[in-house]
């Protein structure tokens, strides 16, 4: 996955949702250490202070933890990450469920349309 | 955070015109900081006063509590807009130059440098293109390990691929003591490898504010606020 | 760091002044040359001959006055390379005090004329050498005569004595470190402007000579006190001291606190 920014958005926030994003998909596995905040930097093309302030709100969301001296690292928290995962994918359908009913889908059609869309 | 750079009332005038007028201003350590501004809005002049090669016609400059001279020399890595190397002569030479006069100079770091973009260190600067003696420039300014580091539009004329291996080389010689100020007017190039931003016009501050801290207040990037504030 | 710049500048400048000693060397072995073939040849008195070396006489002639030209420009251009062209934005951002830089380049300047004027002596004389003139002169009643009596009147005339030589050498060696500070210190001042650096340099290199003859002449402790060498020398000493140190100041005064690179 490349790092590309929306100019809207404060980059730290994006990296954050990004490196999320990674641990959803299992990229950096279940306690796992995470790469050093400078090679992140690095590999994203992003200031060391904004990428040390995106894990920063991972850490408070729980998402990775640091121990002093051997870095950071993924939580074991099974529960948390599925959680995570399904919020992250509810608010997707929600926003694609927005859309189609702009378009003037009914339920009904729209549980239709994703049965054939997924059969083809 | 420890002040590194200070301006008081920073005053330059060229003739009856102010190039740089009354900037007061201080900067931390541990920051890469954007000097924005458009041709003409005083940025390469107030980069000169830092570097002692003008003298302010009013105000004072501290780098570490000591104005611009000798001292302050040995602490600030400075690229210039100019081609500054002495021609006659092969890298290594100007590596042993630098290593000579610089205690922080880091001679392995150059090298290194200096194999990632495929120059040879005996090669003459004569036989070198425009291109090439601004990476050879580059690598000698940030091969330093100085507390403050002055790129005057590094990025300027380079190609896209030398641009990305500048600002990555810019990222992985972060140290939370040193800042870097980079002055340039391709601010979307680099707006996500910055901390701050100063916006500069007619030789005044316009702004000196945290990238993200402009992008949460403004919902859009510091290059679309600066398209704004500059417009034509 | 005064070593290190001292190093960089005799090296640099040796550039400009090796290329120099090479031609001395060139019209040295062409006298030489010459003279071998002439000695054990019938051209002896062979008109093309004669005008080869009157060519090469005038080409030793005419080099050696460039030179002395030169040797001095050349500091004059390196010192405008290294304080006034865009080399400037390296040579100023060094961790060296500009009394540094400027006695660096002093002391490299002069070791590289006095070079200079070694290796012309030495040319000089081999050319004699090997032209058989150095016999001819050694042997010559009249030219043993005139040295004497140049000498003579030297010491009884002008009043010349051990004293006064170790004065003329120590002038020499004075004005051999410091004549180039002149031009220094109106560069100094020319790199200022705005635009026209060379041309306020020279006008800021005649304002000064004129400011400074002016003070000369009108100093009463720099007025000849009686007509004897020894007392000219002392006299030339102190101007030398005096307008050197002036010239110092207003260089190291405007690198350090009025440099102005646009």
């Amino acid at each position: 996955m490349a790092w590309e920014f929306k100019s809207g958005l404060p980059i730290y926030q994006q990296a954050a949702e990004m490196v999320q994003m990674r641990i959803i998909k299992g990229s950096y596995p279940r306690g796992s250490r995470l790469p050093a905040v400078r090679d992140l930097a690095m590999e994203a093309g992003v200031n060391p202070n904004t990428m040390q302030r995106a894990l920063l709100l991972l850490e408070e969301k729980g998402i990775v933890y640091s121990q002093r001296t051997a870095g950071r690292f993924v939580t074991e928290d099974a529960q948390l990450l599925e959680l995570l995962k399904y919020r992250i994918a509810s608010e997707q359908v929600l926003s694609f469920v927005k859309r189609m009913d702009e378009l003037g889908y009914g339920q009904d059609e729209l549980e239709a349309l994703i049965r054939r869309v997924l059969e083809e | 955070m420890s002040v590194l750079l200070e301006c008081r009332n920073l005053t330059k005038r060229f003739g009856g015109v102010e190039a740089v007028s009354n900037l007061t201003f201080t900067m931390g350590s541990g920051r890469i900081i954007g000097l924005l501004g458009p041709n003409g809005s005083g940025k390469t002049t107030l980069i000169k006063m830092i570097n002692g090669l003008l003298t302010p016609t009013k105000g004072e400059i501290y780098i570490m509590g000591e104005k611009p001279g000798a001292a302050t020399h040995g602490m600030v890595s400075y690229l210039p807009d100019k081609n500054y190397l002495n021609k006659r002569q092969k890298v290594y030479q100007i590596l042993d130059f630098f290593a000579d006069f610089y205690a922080d100079f880091n001679r392995r770091k150059a090298e290194a440098m200096l194999a990632d973009l495929q120059i040879d260190s005996r090669m003459s600067l004569k036989s070198m293109s425009k291109g090439t003696l601004e990476k050879l420039q580059l690598i000698l300014v940030m091969s330093r390990e100085a507390r403050l580091y002055v790129l005057d539009e590094p990025i300027a004329g380079v190609d896209p691929a030398a641009r990305d291996y500048i600002l990555r080389t810019i990222i992985s010689n972060y140290n939370p003591e040193a800042t870097v100020l980079i002055s340039t007017h391709l601010i979307a190039d680099i707006e996500q490898v910055l901390d701050d931003v100063i916006f500069i016009k007619q030789g005044r501050i316009e702004l000196f504010a945290p990238v993200d801290m402009i992008r949460e207040k403004e919902g859009r990037s510091v290059d679309a606020l600066f398209r704004e504030v500059f417009r034509c | 760091m005064l070593g290190k710049l001292f190093k960089y500048d005799f090296k640099e400048l040796g550039a400009f002044y090796l290329p120099i000693y090479l031609i001395y060397a060139g019209i040295t072995a062409a006298f030489a040359i010459l003279t071998a073939l002439a000695m054990n040849s019938s051209l002896q008195d062979n008109e093309v001959f004669n005008l080869l070396f009157g060519i090469i006489a005038f080409v030793f002639g005419l080099s050696v006055t460039a030179f002395v030209l030169f040797s001095g420009l050349i500091l004059v251009y390196y010192f405008y390379r290294k304080f006034v062209s865009e080399e400037a934005y390296l040579t100023m951002t060094l961790p060296v005090n500009p009394w540094q830089h400027v006695v660096s380049k002093l002391l490299s300047g002069a070791v590289w004329r006095l070079f200079t004027w070694i290796v012309f002596a030495v040319s000089v004389f081999l050319i004699l050498l090997v032209t058989g003139a150095w016999e001819e002169m050694r042997n010559s009643i009249t030219f043993n005569f005139v040295l004497r009596s140049l000498w003579s009147e030297l010491r009884y005339e002008f009043g010349f004595s051990g004293g006064t030589v170790v004065l003329c050498v120590i002038y020499g060696v004075m004005t051999l470190l410091t004549s180039p500070l002149v031009y220094f210190a109106s560069m100094s001042i020319g790199q200022m402007a705005k635009k026209h650096k060379v041309l306020m340099s020279v006008g800021a290199f005649v304002v000064i000579n004129i400011v400074i003859s002016f003070l000369m002449a009108n100093i009463s402790i720099l007025q000849l006190q009686d007509s004897s060498v020894f007392s000219f020398l002392i006299l030339a000493i102190t101007e030398c001291i005096i307008t050197s140190v002036i010239y110092f100041g207003i260089t190291v005064y405007f690198l350090g606190k009025e440099l102005n690179l646009e």
